[in-house]
């Protein structure tokens, strides 16, 4: 035995024996890596299918108020976040976790915070005027100058951001563009062009087509028959070909939605890049905000805001819109206590499946919330003592290899001002999306450690052959639902979201996955316009 | 019993010399002046082996025991010593003292083994005879090892592994000698536990003394490696060649001793001198001291703080006594403090003072991770530290060889609201060099004070260090920030060019 494979294998039994009880490790062919699970959110969600006997005997504790918002996830946060900026300060958001954040939450280890979902933010397009505010107010923008924004630097995605390994070696960039055909420098060419063209299409109204956040575009009867194909469909109908582009297309459909481009619908695919049309003064416009933490950065700043009314660990298993009011029933898990909260109006920010179970109200029908798809997802987030140098750029921000149906890892210390030292800390994420998403998501709940330790190593290994000696210990995060695909169809069942939303009188929806793009743009704007709403409602 | 006895005398006198030579090759190779060290380490050894066979006459009864306890002693000091001064070389204020201590040590007990093997002898041989063939066997151990020394020993195994096989000679003498007197000794068993402990040990040290060795890195740098280590953040490699010393980091040049001043004087001369009360100053990077050491010529100046990331380097500059010789133990300086950190980091979490005058010897932009410090954002956060009236400079890679680079530097700068006055000069190990004084006023700028005796800055020199020729001119304005990072692609193809 090597001598640093045995200290490693003594620093893991320690770190087991005297910790964490729970750690399990994982032997992979050339190692031993202790491994973890985190989020215990999926576990609890499942609660709701049970019939609450546990709770059977809790006292009930009764209450009146303005407004309840349940789900703290980005779009509820938002909607509190827009509430007590107007003055309406008497509500309650209910979390079923024991921290607010939904997919923008994250976590933390010795070494560095990590995202357990969401990792990023792109700069704000021009419109989005509520977005800009909020980011000039946190200082996240420093000022505005003819139409253009001034980033703070210090979040702006650091150099290198992304790299493509594509050829054995890796190029600054994901766009696949090193040693090409001319055809398919030609086509890569004219598939920006098109976008380009997109980003500026209008709709009859003067309004553009593609935007966001998706309140702010059009719709109009090109883009239902958009939303009737698959985005590969379209790519092959408009004559593109080429290995290179479909691997990139595909490859973003799968980061972003988390299905691939022969399974989202083209109304997204295009919008995925159409819909972006930020204007910086001081950055490239395809930069993002990112923070060590991921969008849980943003999540702490709209909790913040609103700390005294979210109530974490309340399980709400029943919101009922009667005439005057709306009846919501829930569970403390804490105080192990029932709520039985009287509410003149509900937001719901709780995903469709969460809504589908608890929801009772004539404006929002059963049927609804059916066809609403989210693919399963695994993230790793691997502590590692190297990564083996390869050839061309070197360690950026997102890592990703050409060919491979795997979204390579993101370098979560990538935005630290100091020089690096000690451990790397890096996610892997994997969309599960090979077979139809019950299927994928029961394999996922009963993968042992070892498959999952495997599936995230192989990943790794792919770009990296020699970096499994290396690997410390990696901690899972399952999202039995990631965010919502946009599967062909999406686009109606937004159209169909907002016919319902102008009826509703007491309950409100909002979350992404009734906009059909889980990005924190639209969490945040549904929640300033559901806030709006009961602000509305109150005057 | 004749054989055994000469073989014996073979033996010492073959590790005696061995470590007489090994002790004056390191500290010629470590502190150069080869006559010096060779003299006076081989005089001090020579004289401790009359103290030795002074010392002779007090050991009575038990002879055999006697020689054979020496012997295992002779064989760990003399064997470890190669190790022990290469390791206290980088770790200790007391090189020399380590030396002749060691020196002196060894030499003592190796003065002991020729009288105790003639007392031995004396009953069973007749005298002349005795003296006659002890001195022959000693001699000749003495030509072989000489010989062996420079052609073998060295150039195969290294120093420090020549010094332990032979220490393992010594010791296992004394393993044999124990075993042919086992029924004379009186306590064998005890004995042979000692020399096999001993023999272990430096077993150990033979497999480990790979570790030390680092005459393999010679050829890379071209002069002699005296010192290299690992730091968390870094290779360090200290070199010597004739009397100038070279502190390599990650295998780039930091400074020659022999030029250093100009650099350094360059770096701290232009902000102090103008400086027009300059109380609390900051030093970032500069580990080495030379810096401050250029500082202290000002009485004015209370405090400074040294930011350095890598306390093993600081370690070094303020305790190996070479070094401390070249920056005037400028770091055991009562008015200086160290902090051990990260200057951006530093800078943004836990500074709280304001600072007189800045000084930044970072390392150049060679890659994203150093680059960060030459960013907008880091000149943002460096404000923070700054009044109107601060001055602060920046070493900005070479204005000649990556003439891109460095006016890219001073952009940025100016992209952070603040005045720059860019200037040069020539400092034969690097070539052409720049730097950048900025502050948030310059216009009013005169000189203050300038301490005498500078080798090289004046300050008509300073006039003629601010003349940009054409071959040093650039004038692209691009700002290297976080997000961009725009300054490490053109100091990678700047240096590239050069060497193509």
């Amino acid at each position: 035995m090597e001598r640093r494979t045995f200290v490693r294998y003594i620093g893991t039994l320690g770190t087991v024996a005297l910790l964490m009880p729970d750690l399990l490790a994982c032997n992979t062919a050339k190692s031993k890596i202790s491994v973890n699970r985190l989020g215990a959110p999926l576990d609890r969600g499942h609660l709701l299918r049970g019939n609450f006997d546990f709770a059977r005997d809790y006292p009930v504790v009764k209450m009146e108020i303005p407004a309840v918002i349940i789900g703290g996830g980005i779009s509820g946060l938002s909607t509190g976040y827009h509430l007590q900026k107007n003055g309406f300060t008497d509500f309650l958001l209910l979390e079923l976790n024991e921290s607010v954040g939904g997919n923008s939450g994250f976590g933390e280890n010795r070494y560095s915070k990590y995202p357990l979902g969401a990792h990023y933010l792109s700069l704000a397009n021009p419109n989005n005027r509520a977005l800009i505010d909020f980011l000039k107010e946190q200082g996240l923008i420093t000022r505005e100058e003819d139409g253009r924004q001034y980033y703070l630097e210090d979040f702006l995605c650091h150099a290198p951001d992304e790299r493509l390994l594509f050829k054995g070696v890796f190029h600054e960039g994901l766009v696949p563009e090193y040693g090409i055909s001319p055809e398919t420098h030609a086509e890569i060419t004219r598939f920006f062009d098109q976008m380009k063209v997109l980003k500026e299409a209008k709709n009859t109204d003067g309004i553009d087509l593609f935007n966001i956040p998706i309140s702010q575009a059009s719709i109009n009867s090109d883009l239902e028959a958009l939303d009737k194909i698959t985005f590969r469909d379209y790519l092959n109908d408009q004559g593109y070909h080429s290995e290179e582009l479909h691997w990139f297309l595909d490859y973003c459909c799968r980061d972003d939605f988390g299905a691939g481009s022969d399974k989202v619908s083209a109304w997204a695919g295009i919008h995925y890049f159409a819909g972006r049309k930020a204007k910086p003064g001081n950055t490239d416009p395809t930069t993002v905000l990112t923070w060590s933490e991921g969008n849980g950065f943003l999540t702490n700043i709209l909790e913040k805001s609103i700390r005294e009314q979210v109530k974490t660990n309340v399980l709400v298993y029943s919101v009922e819109e009667l005439e005057d009011r709306v009846f919501v029933q829930a569970v403390d898990l804490k105080t192990q206590k029932k709520l039985h909260i009287h509410a003149e109006s509900a937001v719901i920010s709780s995903p469709s499946y969460v809504a589908k179970h608890i929801l009772r109200s004539p404006s929002w029908p059963q049927s609804y919330f059916e066809r609403i798809h989210h693919n399963p997802w695994l993230i790793g987030i691997v502590v590692v003592d190297e990564i083996p140098e390869g050839n061309g750029t070197p360690l950026a921000w997102d890592n990703v290899k050409f060919g491979t149906k795997g979204l390579g890892y993101v370098s979560d210390r990538h935005q630290e001002f100091g020089q690096h030292r000690d451990k790397h800390v890096i996610s892997v994420y994997l969309a599960l999306d090979r077979e139809d998403e019950q299927t994928e998501r029961r394999k996922l709940f009963q993968m042992t450690d070892e498959e999952m330790c495997g599936l995230v190593v192989s990943e790794l290994t792919s770009m990296h052959p020699l970096i499994e000696q290396h690997i410390q210990s990696i901690s899972f995060q399952r999202w039995g639902h990631g965010m919502v695909t946009p599967y062909p169809g999406a686009l109606a069942k937004y159209q169909e979201y907002l016919r319902l939303k102008s009826n509703a009188k007491r309950v409100h929806l909002a979350h992404t996955d009734y906009s059909s793009y889980s990005v924190f743009e639209e969490g945040f704007d549904l929640g300033l316009l559901a806030a709006n709403k009961l602000v509305n409602h109150e005057a | 019993m004749h054989y055994l006895l000469l073989f014996t005398i073979f033996v010492i006198s073959t590790c005696g010399l061995i470590y007489e030579l090994v002790a004056g090759t390191l500290a010629s190779y470590l502190l150069g002046d080869s006559v010096t060290q060779f003299s006076t380490v081989i005089g001090t050894y020579l004289f401790a082996m009359g103290i030795g066979s002074y010392l002779s006459k007090f050991l009575r009864n038990n002879l055999i025991e006697h020689f054979i306890r020496i012997e295992v002693i002779t064989g760990v000091i003399g064997g470890l010593s190669s190790a022990i001064l290469f390791i206290s070389f980088g770790y200790s204020g007391y090189f020399r003292i380590i030396l002749y201590g060691l020196v002196l040590l060894t030499g003592i007990f190796v003065g002991l083994e020729i009288p105790l093997i003639m007392r031995i002898l004396k009953n069973k041989v007749g005298f002349r005879d005795l003296v006659s063939k002890v001195f022959t066997f000693d001699y000749i151990g003495a030509l072989i090892a000489s010989i062996a020394f420079p052609m073998v020993l060295v150039p195969y195994l290294n120093l420090t592994r020549t010094s332990v096989l032979f220490g393992l000679f010594n010791v296992g003498l004394a393993l044999y000698l124990i075993y042919y007197f086992r029924k004379e000794l009186k306590h064998p068993t005890l004995l042979f536990i000692q020399a096999s402990g001993a023999s272990l040990l430096l077993i150990f040290a033979f497999v480990y003394a790979g570790r030390i060795n680092r005459i393999s890195e010679t050829e890379i740098y071209g002069e002699s490696i005296i010192y290299a280590t690992n730091s968390k953040y870094q290779r360090i490699v200290l070199t010597r060649d004739r009397n100038a010393y070279s502190l390599f980091l990650n295998n780039h040049l930091q400074f020659n001793s022999r030029d250093e001043y100009r650099y350094h004087e360059a770096l701290v001369h232009p902000v102090l001198s103008h400086c027009s009360k300059p109380k609390n100053i900051l030093v970032l990077g500069g580990g080495d001291g030379f810096a401050v050491r250029e500082i202290l010529k000002y009485p004015q100046v209370e405090h400074i703080t040294l930011v350095d990331l890598d306390p093993k380097l600081v370690s070094i500059f303020s305790k190996n006594e070479l070094m401390t010789k070249l920056n005037q133990n400028s770091l055991n300086n009562p008015k200086l403090k160290v902090v051990h950190a990260d200057a951006f980091e530093w800078l943004r979490n836990t500074a709280k003072d304001k600072y007189d005058a800045i000084i930044i010897d970072f390392p150049d932009p060679s890659n994203y991770s150093v680059g960060k410090l030459y960013t907008l954002s880091f000149y943002k956060s460096l404000q923070r530290v700054m009044t109107n009236r601060t001055l602060a400079v920046m070493q900005s890679t070479s204005p000649l060889y990556a003439k891109e680079s460095f006016w890219c530097i001073n952009s940025t700068i100016e992209a952070s609201y603040l005045q720059t006055i860019p200037y040069h000069t020539y400092v034969p190990s690097f070539g052409e060099w720049g730097y950048i004084l900025f502050g948030y006023d310059l216009n009013e700028l005169k000189v203050r004070s300038l301490p005498k005796k500078l080798k090289y800055y004046s300050n008509e020199e300073f006039k003629s260090m601010k003349f940009f020729p054409p071959d040093m001119q650039d004038h692209k304005k691009v700002v290297n920030r976080l997000d961009n990072q725009a300054l490490i692609p053109l100091f990678e193809k700047e240096w590239d060019s050069l060497f193509d």
